[in-house]
């Protein structure tokens, strides 16, 4: 049953003018699988889920649902449905019209309609609802609203373009829960757009990460935090320390980098050599303070100073400046915190700090 | 729940103003409505008497009836041509792009700006180039020239507020263009429309200078009006109005009552 409900993008372009919006894409997308497109904002996620949906049509590649090609289907007969960026409820109905409104069309009986808006209600807990119009609801309850009147249709792909986006941030992470849920739930697949890292990496089977309508990386969020295959996928998932160097020595097991004066061994790659430019990036949690350098377990040490301190709840963040133009950002759980032995727990503290080779991720520039 | 329903019975600052304008408002066309009814040939204050003679005198004149019937026959055309070309111009404006696009925009508000004696010398003499008689149609034809320039510039404030994703987000739900239009669209700026429809009834209605140009033999009311206002004020006018308003008023009801489209439940 695994080729049922499977979508493919087959070497998709689209131009808007002299603008690039979707370049070579390509991607498979498989039955149940929650797909999230995840990028900076103008990266053409919109208009691939356009693309999808049938509101754009590429200038050349295909969209094929379960092997045929639909992307000379009109939307209204494509067996997909969308969740707008900002939720288009119909103004002048109810929600129950609103969530009716793809039944109503498809002729269903009225009564079969009314159980299954009932059900829906009961879904995203709105039951009471039925009567109300748009303007007199919540954003998160408009967003529930958009959700389940496109789910009432059973769409075999869902497509949701950024749909929390203009949600506080508390209803926010409680809505990507409640929307992760009911996509397990269904057993739906659900092909989801959103610009916030964090938002993709909590609700995603699989991230696609795009810029400038290419794809960068594909992955599970897993994999692309800890091994992201280029500087851009390095910066926008996660935090990361990036530190502009050039390669200074190549031994054995190991490179020397040369950032400003200060000397980083890294993993050894196959593709650099000598004086070639590079960029290293390394987690804030990966940097550890220590009290002494008792062993050489750590291949990097080094000698900062504590400029600024954060503090998030259960972790905190140590800002401490290496040089001049060197900065680390240092992640630590609270409880690694109460080791009240390390040395450095104020702000002009000095500390030293360690990490090892394999925790630098080294891209040529 | 509560709160709101006991905050409807207090009469706040603002209820009251409300109440002021309304009567403001409606002061002088309740007076043109009583003294309709008034026994004097003049406006004199207080009321005396009341008396139906006027209203006897202008229903038995067949010069007035007749105007009025071509009143309202040109105003409907005009309101029902207006707002379909109006429209459907204004679609075009604002949802698709074209070459000269901005240069067509501001043309087609022009008529609203040239002043309505040059407007009626020019068609006159255009239709007269063209051979064509005057008529009420040429009245129709040039009443929704100046027409339509309103009902672009109102449609447009409606249709690019409007949000396109809720159209699409119906074809998405399984709309096809018709459907989408005759559930969702039209039931949007269907208050617009009804606003437009009445704009351009009301300018047809009482337009005078270019219909004076452009009508030939036949009449409309404000013609018919000015003809008797050379012979001097009779409450004859006032007559009229209260009609002219009864009109009107029954034509918004109706137009209110047909172009309401329930939604599908
Ligand atoms: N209808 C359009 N006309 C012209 N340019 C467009 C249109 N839609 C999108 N674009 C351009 O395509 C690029 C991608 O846009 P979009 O898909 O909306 O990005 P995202 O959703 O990732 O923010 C942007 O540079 C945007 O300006
Ligand atoms: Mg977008």
């Amino acid at each position: 049953m695994s080729s049922e409900n499977e979508l493919l993008i087959e070497n998709t372009y689209k131009n808007f003018g002299n603008v690039s919006a979707v370049k070579n894409f390509n991607l498979k997308v498989e039955d149940n699988e929650f797909v999230t497109l995840l990028g900076p904002s103008g990266c053409g996620k919109t208009t691939l889920l356009r693309i999808i949906a049938g509101f754009e049509i590429p200038d050349s590649g295909d969209v094929l649902l379960n092997g045929k090609s639909i992307v000379n289907i009109p939307p209204y007969k494509r067996p997909l449905n969308m969740v707008f960026q900002r939720y288009a409820l119909f103004p002048h109905m109810t929600v129950y019209e609103n969530i009716a409104f793809s039944q109503f069309l498809k002729k269903k009986p009225k009564e079969e309609i009314k159980n299954k808006v009932k059900k829906m209600l009961e879904l995203v807990q709105l039951e009471g609802f039925e009567k109300r119009k748009p303007d007199q609801l919540s954003g998160g309850q408009c967003q529930r609203v958009a959700l389940v009147r496109a789910l009432i249709n059973e769409p075999k792909v869902l497509l949701l373009d950024e749909p929390l986006g203009a949600l506080d941030l508390k209803i926010r992470k409680d809505m990507q829960i409640e929307i992760k849920n009911i996509q397990e739930r269904l057993k739906m697949t659900f092909i989801y757009v959103t610009h916030d890292q964090e938002e993709a990496m909590v609700m995603s089977d699989r991230i696609v990460l795009m810029r400038n309508g290419e794809i960068i990386q594909i992955g599970k969020p897993k994999e692309i935090y800890n091994y992201p295959n280029s500087i851009f996928s390095a910066k926008f998932i996660g935090e990361n320390n990036i530190l502009d160097g050039e390669v200074l020595e190549i031994k054995n097991d190991h490179l020397v980098i040369d950032i400003n004066g200060l000397n980083i061994l890294t993993n050894k790659t196959s593709n650099v050599k000598i004086r070639d430019k590079v960029f290293l990036a390394i987690r804030p949690e990966k940097i550890k303070r220590i009290y002494t350098i008792e062993n050489k377990s750590f291949d990097n040490h080094i000698v900062g100073k504590i400029e600024k301190i954060v503090f998030f709840g259960s972790t905190i963040k140590y800002y401490v400046s290496i040089s001049e133009e060197i900065f680390l950002v240092i992640e630590e759980k609270v409880a690694e915190e109460n080791n009240k032995h390390v040395k450095g727990n104020n702000i002009g503290d000095e500390v030293n700090l360690r990490f090892s080779k394999e925790d630098v991720d080294i891209f040529l520039k | 729940m509560n709160k709101i329903v006991n905050r409807r019975f207090k009469i706040s600052f603002l209820d009251i103003i409300n109440i002021f304008v309304i009567i403001f408002l409606m002061l002088p066309i309740m007076v043109i409505i009583l003294y309709s009814f008034s026994s004097t040939s003049t406006t004199v204050f207080p009321l005396e008497g009341f008396t139906m003679k006027w209203y006897k005198e202008v229903l038995e004149n067949r010069l007035f009836i007749s105007a009025l019937k071509n009143s309202v026959y040109v105003g409907i055309l005009v309101s029902l041509i207006s707002i379909i070309i109006g429209t459907l111009a204004s679609f075009a404006l604002t949802r698709y792009r074209f070459k000269f696009k901005n240069i067509i925009s501001t043309t087609v508000l022009f008529p609203m700006t040239i002043p309505a004696i040059i407007l009626g010398i020019s068609l006159l003499s255009f239709f007269s180039y063209l051979e064509i008689p005057l008529s009420l149609l040429t009245v129709i034809i040039s009443h929704a020239l100046f027409c339509i320039p309103f009902v672009i510039l109102i449609m447009n404030s409606q249709l690019i507020g409007f949000d396109v994703s809720v159209e699409e987000a119906a074809m998405d739900l399984g709309a096809n263009a018709i459907q989408a239009f005759r559930y969702v669209i039209f039931p949007i700026i269907r208050p617009s429309l009804v606003g437009v429809m009445m704009i351009t009834f009301a300018l047809s209605f009482d337009e005078f200078l270019i219909t004076f140009f452009v009508i030939g033999r036949q009449n409309t009311l404000p013609i018919i009006i000015w003809g008797m206002l050379r012979r001097g004020v009779s409450p004859t006018i006032n007559v009229i109005s209260t009609l002219v308003l009864v009109i009107s008023m029954t034509l918004i009801l109706i137009v209110n009552r047909y172009a309401k489209i329930k939604t599908f439940m």
